[in-house]
């Protein structure tokens, strides 16, 4: 009886796998592929002048993973063949001009395709233009790891955020905020972003930024980062492997930790050496900083030359439909974002950033697992640069992140 | 006035008032085998006899009449009927039939109690065909009660005419009284380990129902014999006489039961013995060994009566124990280090009985004295990674040095409660006649004292940031001295019709270090009318008015009024240097011992019951409408305080070696010298919570109990009864309310107002709800094979709850951020609801009306301000929550296999109907699944 109950099994799960298989690979029979979505990528305003010919266009559907490619013709339009399911398109490119490199990519609205829609589906992509950055996220470790001792997970007291420059000049950190978007945790099972533009599922063009504000002190040139250089921005500066055997230290001179005596009076203080990140704002009851350990969105921004009060009194704002004043944000135009990196727990949550922000998402396999995500090495570019390493920057995490079994630091 | 009936008419009347005695033989139905230990009774006038081994009983003091005779006696069905007394009579046959399936009217379902008004009683045969796991598991036999699986791994706790009960107000106000003596969880200081029971209710879990030979509930208006109860009592009376053993195998999936008990004669005249005992083992989940209960429960029990012919006394000794624990070890897959365990060993010491001293001024005294002692340990072990933090254990007000909690922390919490009772009770009782009225007048006092003497909460190791230790028994004794005096008339009115009326009063003061509480009265009144006395043809065979009104109080538990001290403590400084291992951390401590400074009084209801009994073609039946108006409920409330803190500003320098010196932190500059370091001062309120008596329940509610009569070709008796219950909950009076919010304008400080509302801070006022249920019990009596099933139906015909409305306090914003006031009530809104307290209170305690917030012209004090209003975003949240009708079949079997063994079970929804409803209120959210999952057990029980 037993026997025959795994082979069943087995059966089962060589089918579902050659399904799988089906559907990763593309074999899909013409039948199978019966509808065309023609997708037109227009160039934002401004941009008008930019080719939109010989693009690549994908179409993904986040719930199966079906994944179909074509490039654009010279009216900037591809026509690509696929099989029924819900899809986004995108699309992006990079122009440089001198010294600036720009960077248009875009997201359309959901595609619908079911067995009986018509063959032909008209869709379009209008690119965003943004500027790739000097400073950059380069990592992200924010799922903790387990703790060997207890066997329980380790998360939300490692946490840090590498901030690198990328750039062949010398970057200053003086007054460079980092925020985490509103919400902690991305929307799950299709549930809209409530920041969302009037009777529309677009995102607004501001970027709400979480319970504390945290910026670099310093107004003018009192934090230099060096080209090639970084430097960790942790939740606690201590060291934690004198807790977690598997976890870091991050009790080294020259860090920042997040942390202020009134503001986070909870939390842990830092090990000296570490500095102490500038708490400008903060909303609700809490009295510890949270980076949600499932998947957050960070960003840097400034404050576009205004004074930390009057940056709070022009953005200060209730969250929609929200009936407890924890959930306050600051809202940060797309403009003063200098970088974001949009990390989901599932393919299927509902993203936090703007495309212009991060056009794509990316994730580790869940909390406690150790994990970080690591920006990609531009490999032609970092040999340009004479070995300085050059990051990917796409803004698109998907392309220009990548998941690895542990953060770079020890 | 009823005193004065006491002291005067024994003297104007007693001479002359004439009594009779009743002699006569107790014998086995059908032969003229004597039975020993049966206690013949006559009910109304409280006088009583046992017989001997030869069967002979004697009754003395019987007051000319006509009255109630009743037999019983273990293993014998209870025989009850009139008896006219108006001479000596030395004659008198009673017959007992022994107490078997054969038997053609056997009881499984609850039936009409003793008392005047509303009451419910169900004997053994009931309980056994129940497969009652616990007390709380009999208390689905009561009409208007809904079926429940049985869980022992959490506590079970009862209400009486509840739903939804808010703070456990009706939980605390039943009263559970074994053998007369009251049980109570007052002393108990310690929370249970579910959720399920806050506020010292009674784990009915705790006991079970193997050594029961009845159990009443009483409801409404209570006699004022019973104190210390607001929503009724449950009257539990162990087993006494000689009984074969009694074996009892008990399994369903979560649970496991073994008990045996047995009654000896010492001798002739030596009296008896009853032991019991019980063991049974549950699981949380039967698919995991991770979360279980034990429960082990003893009880001896002599009973004897001495000076039979004369003045018979009536002499009881229980001592009865439970030892019950819960194990709960987290799942291994997560952790293998935690787990959670405790003890609770309970032993309880009573006697109790009567004296038949009939004398012209006395009858019969009841007496009663009880002792418990009870310990419960718990261990908590958990293994956590936490940061480190300042903490200190400072006792007293002001800044302290304190220091850093360790980094890898095993927790090993211990809670040790040990609470302590003591119950003595005394009553007399004289019966007397007054021309044609009946009087009996019943005089007792009752002393309660309890205490604890437990070590409370302690680590043996990881003791967690700001722990600070508190004995339970640093805790004063709570005792409290009641007397209570009711008096009942029996009065002929015309031909057989008669008015029963009984008032009563019971005076109750509460002595308590500390308090001064004036006495509490509690005045209550029974009355019923008899209109159609029983007769055995006709439309209309008998018919009862009966109503009631009286007043209930149940007091605080000594946790209530004895608060922990709180500490609160705010972090000045925190410096860790791991590398250096110099450390300082600086801790401000605002210590408030708040027990003095209110007086909690006892909650309260004001019953009021109104019902009819009556006879219909052989159709019985019972209908009740209730009233009960529950004020002075214990509720949770806030005070703040206000206090200054110097937050030091974080060094980062690893030279620093900071120092605390004359009350201000110094530190080490570049060239090694100390100075001080810069700080920025604040203010805050601190909170604290602060019980009052705010608490309010007002309940009316149907019941219903009908008895259709026996379909006799079947054998079947239809028996209908449930109620609708409404009840509502709110606490008026202000509250304070402080969410503890960062001022929206400077993110350095917290709001600095304290919002205070009319009756609570939220946008609702309260909550209520109702519900209309129905059992139907078919009965099914196979007396040829020793069988008896039965099969309930229960109907949920509404389940409503719902928020209460606020009128004209309730607004959304129109487009300009105005307000627009208006009815919201009962309907689905899609904008934000808002409701604004009333005032606010600055730092300095000043109390200013809200309209501020309209009215200010200053942009910071309105944003400020606007963090105090409450705000409501779901569009459902005032729109009546509930179901469509749902049904549930549950069904019992008891067969009994000769003398010896009786083989039961049951399944509660057996047809597992679980529908998937939608809420009312909320149509595109998910169905919930209604009723209770498929259950079932089997019980065997052996006799030899």
């Amino acid at each position: 009886m037993k026997n025959i109950r795994i082979l069943t099994l087995l059966i089962v799960s060589l089918n579902l796998w050659g399904c799988m298989k089906d559907s990763k690979m593309d074999e899909f029979s013409d039948d199978a592929i019966s509808s065309t979505i023609a997708v037109e990528v227009t160039m934002p305003a401004g941009y008008e002048t930019y080719e939109t010919s010989g693009l690549l266009v994908s179409l993904q559907d986040p719930s199966t993973g079906l994944l179909f490619s074509g490039t654009t013709d010279a009216n900037g339009i591809a026509t690509i063949k696929v099989a029924p399911g819900s899809y986004f398109a995108t699309a992006e490119t990079k122009l440089s001009t001198g010294k600036v490199m720009y960077i248009f990519n875009g997201t359309s609205d959901k595609i619908r395709v079911t067995p009986k829609d018509p063959k032909k589906i008209d869709a379009e992509i209008a690119l965003n233009v943004s500027k790739s950055g000097q400073l950059i996220i380069a990592e992200l470790y924010y799922g903790g790891c387990t703790n060997p001792a207890d066997g329980k997970s380790y998360t939300s007291k490692d946490t840090y955020i590498k901030i690198y420059n990328n750039s062949e000049d010398v970057a200053y950190l003086d007054s460079l905020c980092v925020g985490v978007a509103d919400p902690w945790i991305a929307p799950s099972n299709g549930k809209a972003s409530p920041w969302v533009k009037n009777n529309s599922n677009e995102l607004r063009d501001s970027v709400p930024n979480s319970l504390i504000g945290w910026m670099f002190p310093g107004t003018g040139k009192d934090q230099p980062l060096q080209p090639g250089e970084f430097t960790i921005v942790c939740l606690n500066g201590i060291n934690h492997t004198l807790v977690c055997s598997t976890s870091i230290n991050l009790a080294v001179n020259g860090y920042w930790a997040m942390y202020d005596p009134i503001l986070t009076s909870m939390q842990t203080v830092p090990e000296p050496g570490v500095n102490l990140m500038y708490g400008f704002w903060k909303c609700g009851t809490s009295k510890a900083y949270i980076v949600a350990p499932q998947g957050p969105a960070v960003f840097l921004y400034t404050m576009g030359g205004k004074t930390p009060a009057q940056f709070v009194t022009d953005t200060y704002t209730w969250k929609p439909g929200m009936t407890s004043r924890n959930f306050d944000c600051l809202m940060v135009d797309k403009n003063l974002v200098i970088d974001g990196v949009e990390c989901l727990r599932n393919t299927t949550d509902t993203k936090r950033f703007r495309p212009e922000i991060d056009n794509g998402f990316t994730m580790v396999d869940g909390t406690g697992t150790g994990q970080a995500v690591h920006r990609k090495v531009d490999a032609a570019a970092t040999l340009a640069a004479g070995g300085r390493i050059v990051y990917q920057d796409t803004n698109n995490s998907s392309n220009d992140f990548e998941k690895k079994s542990a953060p770079s630091l020890k | 006035m009823f005193l004065s009936i006491w002291i005067i008419s024994p003297q104007l009347l007693a001479q002359g008032q004439q009594k009779y005695t009743l002699e006569g033989k107790v014998t086995l139905y059908g032969t003229d085998e004597p039975i020993p230990y049966v206690n013949v009774l006559i009910k109304e006038l409280n006088v009583w006899g046992v017989s001997d081994v030869n069967g002979a009983f004697k009754i003395t003091g019987i007051i000319p009449g006509t009255h109630t005779l009743e037999s019983s006696s273990l293993g014998y069905q209870t025989v009850k009927y009139p008896i006219t007394v108006n001479r000596n009579i030395t004659d008198f046959k009673i017959q007992l039939k022994e107490e078997n399936l054969t038997l053609d009217d056997v009881v499984v379902t609850a039936v009409r109690g003793g008392s005047m008004n509303s009451s419910s009683k169900v004997e053994k045969t009931a309980i056994e065909h129940v497969q009652a796991s616990s007390l709380a598991d009999v208390m689905q036999l009561m009409p208007g009660n809904i079926i429940a699986n049985p869980t022992l791994t959490s506590s079970n706790s009862v209400t009486i005419r509840s739903i939804g009960d808010n703070g456990s107000l009706n939980g605390r106000g039943v009263g559970l009284m074994i053998n007369g003596a009251p049980v109570s969880s007052d002393a108990s200081m310690s929370l249970p380990e579910s959720s399920t029971v806050t506020a010292n209710t009674i784990d009915f879990r705790n006991y079970s129902t193997d050594n029961i030979e009845s159990v009443e509930v009483l409801k409404g208006v209570l006699s004022a014999e019973y104190g210390n109860v607001t929503s009724g009592a449950i009257l539990v009376t162990t087993k006494a006489g000689v009984t074969p053993f009694d074996v009892r195998i008990k399994a369903d999936p979560n649970t496991k039961a073994v008990a045996i008990s047995k009654g000896f004669a010492i001798s002739d005249n030596g009296g008896n013995i009853n032991i019991d005992l019980d063991y049974a083992r549950a699981f949380k989940k039967w698919i995991s060994p991770v979360d279980v209960f034990d429960r082990t429960t003893m009880g001896l029990t002599y009973s004897n009566t001495f000076n039979k012919d004369k003045t018979p006394f009536r002499f009881n000794a229980r001592v009865s124990g439970y030892l019950s624990g819960n194990n709960v070890d987290t799942d291994p897959d997560i952790s293998k280090l935690d787990y959670s365990r405790n003890r609770t060993k309970n032993i309880t010491v009573s006697m109790y009985g009567n004296w038949q001293l009939n004398k012209s001024w006395i009858s019969s005294l009841n007496y009663n004295l009880s002792g418990t002692y009870q310990n419960k340990t718990t261990k908590n072990y958990t293994v956590s990674s936490k940061l480190p933090v300042a903490t200190t254990n400072s006792l007293v007000d002001g800044i302290s040095v304190g220091y850093f909690t360790e980094a890898f922390n095993e927790e090993d919490e211990r809670i040790e409660d040990i609470p302590i009772y003591f119950n003595a009770k005394l009553s007399g009782n004289l019966n007397k006649k007054i021309g044609k009225i009946f009087s009996k007048t019943i005089l007792g006092a009752e002393f309660n004292t309890q205490g604890n003497k437990g070590r409370g909460y302690y680590y043996m190791s990881g003791t967690p940031q700001f722990f600070r230790e508190r004995r339970y028994s640093d805790v004063p004794f709570l005792s409290d001295l009641s007397a209570f005096l009711e008096e009942k008339l029996t009065i002929p009115v015309y031909k057989k019709t008669s008015l029963e009326v009984s008032a009563g009063v019971r005076a109750n003061k509460m002595i308590i270090d500390g308090y001064n509480y004036d006495p509490t009265m509690e005045p209550r009144f029974n009355g019923k009318y008899t209109i159609v006395p029983e007769r055995r043809n006709g439309a209309l065979r008998s018919f009862a008015l009966r109503g009631g009104w009286g007043i209930l109080k149940r007091l605080p538990s000594i946790g209530q009024l004895y608060p922990d001290p709180l500490y609160k403590d705010e972090t000045l400084f925190q410096y860790r240097n791991t590398a250096t291992g110099e450390s300082l951390a600086l801790i401000q401590t605002s210590v408030i011992d708040s027990k003095l400074d209110y007086n909690l009084k006892p909650a309260k209801t004001t019953n009021m019951e109104l019902g009819f009994d009556f006879n219909l073609f052989g159709v019985t039946g019972e209908i009740t409408y209730f009233n009960e108006n529950l004020t002075d409920g214990i509720s949770s409330n806030s005070t703040y305080i206000s206090e200054s803190y110097d937050y030091y500003n974080t060094v980062t320098s690893a030279t620093a070696s900071p120092k605390y010196e004359n009350g201000r932190v110094y530190v080490k500059n570049a060239n090694d010298v100390y100075e001080a370091l810069a700080y920025t001062t604040k203010r805050r309120f601190k909170s604290y919570s602060k019980p009052d008596n705010r608490g309010q329940i007002k309940k009316w509610g149907i019941e219903y109990d009908l008895n259709l009569g026996k379909i006799k070709a079947v054998n079947t008796s239809v028996l209908v009864n449930g109620s609708y219950i409404r009840s509502s909950y709110s606490t008026p009076g202000l509250e304070y309310n402080y969410r503890g919010y960062v001022d929206p304008i400077d993110p350095t400080i917290l709001v600095p107002y304290v919002a205070i509302f009319e009756n609570k801070a939220s946008v609702e006022l309260g909550s209520g709800n109702e519900r209309f249920s129905t059992n139907i019990n078919l009965v099914t009596n196979i007396p040829s094979i020793r069988m008896v099933v039965s099969l309930v139906t229960q109907c949920i015909w509404l389940n409503n709850s719902w928020s209460e409305f606020d009128e004209n306090k309730i607004y959304k914003l129109d487009s300009n951020g105005n307000p627009v006031y208006g009815d919201y009530n009962n309907q689905t809104n899609t904008e934000i609801l808002y409701r604004d307290p009333v005032s606010y209170m600055d730092m300095d305690g000043v109390i200013r009306p809200f309209s501020d917030y309209w009215t200010t012209s200053d942009p910071n004090l309105k944003t400020r301000l606007s963090m105090l209003i409450e705000s409501q975003n779901r569009s459902y949240w005032f729109k009546k929550a509930g179901y469509k009708p749902y049904f549930m079949a549950n069904i019992r079997v008891t067969k009994e296999i000769g003398k010896l063994a009786a083989l039961s079970f049951y399944a509660n929804n057996f047809t597992n109907s679980r529908p998937i409803m939608k809420n009312k209120a909320r149509p595109n959210a998910t169905g919930s699944r209604m009723n209770t999952p498929i259950y079932f057990g089997a019980e065997l029980k052996l006799t030899f």
